[in-house]
């Protein structure tokens, strides 16, 4: 058989293999099923209210809280310092490098655990890394930071310590989240900004 | 003719390879949005009343790691953890359901990373069993602090 014929059949037959693959344009899991489960059976992917209350008050850089709720529900309360990327845009390319940070860690929340648990098993199956979730969503939050309360006599260093943080978070929370509307708002997109520049580097 | 016979060996080894990737069982895939998209349809969640009065078929899977619904409903539940639930025979129970999976557990942040899980690899009628209602509402109402505190200016 001359060589041209054989390219032409190899070519040919290549050509109805690739007809059969079914060409998905949108994005799919990258890890399998067994990775992706194992990955969703471990306990570490989860913070309590009381260490994120920890990052708030030390303002950490290494952390970015995402609040999955629609926006309207963002501006009516929100822990401060989370960025609001609601569920329905958790695909949104704009938000990509929120969500895949390798040098931070992304903890995500809602009021309580399914959407923020959801999101994290849509996360980890994309292949993102450094993703958790805020155990308890805002609910947990409000139980414990919130309304915390000290009731006896004597308080142990430690019982203390979480007291501490628990109130320092509380009067945080209260102070960002009393700004009006428009204040708010322009803080949240100073700070959106600011981030941005510092995305960008040193000038 | 051995050429030919080469490039015929080629064609069935790249043939095999697309083929088991299309009808391999044990990959994702849905496009990721459908799952949000079915997320965000509230139907996907039911209460305990709702289950109650449900006429459609369905099948009740217990996630939880020793079973605690089960008990309850024998006739068409199944205790499949969480951990098992890709399991060839996890796996055959689901395919042969004709009704709808109803996923339940103590944690809902289990049946909520099983109902991602079984979405994206093409179950399409999986809800989950809300055990205590209501639980994406926020149940406290904020209340702004709105006293002004006038700061002291010093001449």
């Amino acid at each position: 058989m001359e060589p041209r014929i054989k390219i032409s059949v190899l070519l040919i037959g290549l050509g109805v293999l690739l007809a059969f693959i079914p060409y998905n344009s949108s994005e799919t899991f990258r890890l399998k099923p067994d990775e992706l489960l194992e990955k969703s059976l471990s306990d570490t992917i989860y913070f309590s209210a009381d260490q994120v209350a920890r990052f708030v008050n030390s303002e950490d850089t290494t952390v970015q809280l995402i609040d999955l709720r629609s926006k309207k529900e963002y501006l009516e309360c929100n822990i401060p310092g989370s960025v609001n990327i609601p569920f329905e845009e958790f695909l949104n390319p704009d938000w990509q490098g929120y969500l895949n940070s390798k040098e931070i860690k992304t903890i995500l929340y809602a009021n309580g655990d399914q959407t923020a648990n959801m999101a994290w098993t849509i996360a980890a199956g994309l292949g993102y890394e450094n993703v958790y979730v805020m155990r308890g969503g805002l609910n947990d939050w409000f139980e414990t930071v919130m309304l915390t309360r000290f009731e006896g006599d004597k308080i142990t260093p430690h019982e203390n310590i979480i007291f501490e943080n628990r109130l320092k978070a509380r009067r945080l929370f209260t102070q960002i989240n009393s700004l009006p509307d428009s204040a708010k708002a322009q803080f949240i997109e100073a700070k959106r900004l600011k981030e941005a520049q510092l995305d960008g580097g040193c000038e | 003719m051995k050429n030919v016979g080469f490039i015929l060996f080629l064609f069935a080894v790249m043939a095999v390879l697309v083929i088991s990737r299309i009808f391999n069982p044990n990959l994702f895939k849905r496009e990721t949005q459908a799952a949000i998209e079915n997320a965000l349809n509230t139907g996907f969640v039911i209460s305990e009343d709702q289950l109650k009065t449900k006429n459609n078929p369905y099948l009740l899977v217990d996630l939880n790691h020793t079973t605690v619904v089960s008990q309850d409903n024998p006739e068409n539940s199944v205790h499949i953890p969480f951990e098992k639930l890709l399991d060839k025979t996890s796996q055959d129970i689901l395919k042969n359901n004709n009704g709808e999976i109803v996923l339940v557990a103590t944690d809902n942040t289990t049946s909520s990373k099983a109902w991602v899980i079984l979405n994206q690899l093409g179950y399409k009628n999986v809800i989950i069993l809300e055990k205590k209602q209501n639980q994406e509402v926020l149940k406290y109402k904020f209340q702004p602090d709105t006293i002004i505190r006038l700061e002291s200016v010093q001449n």
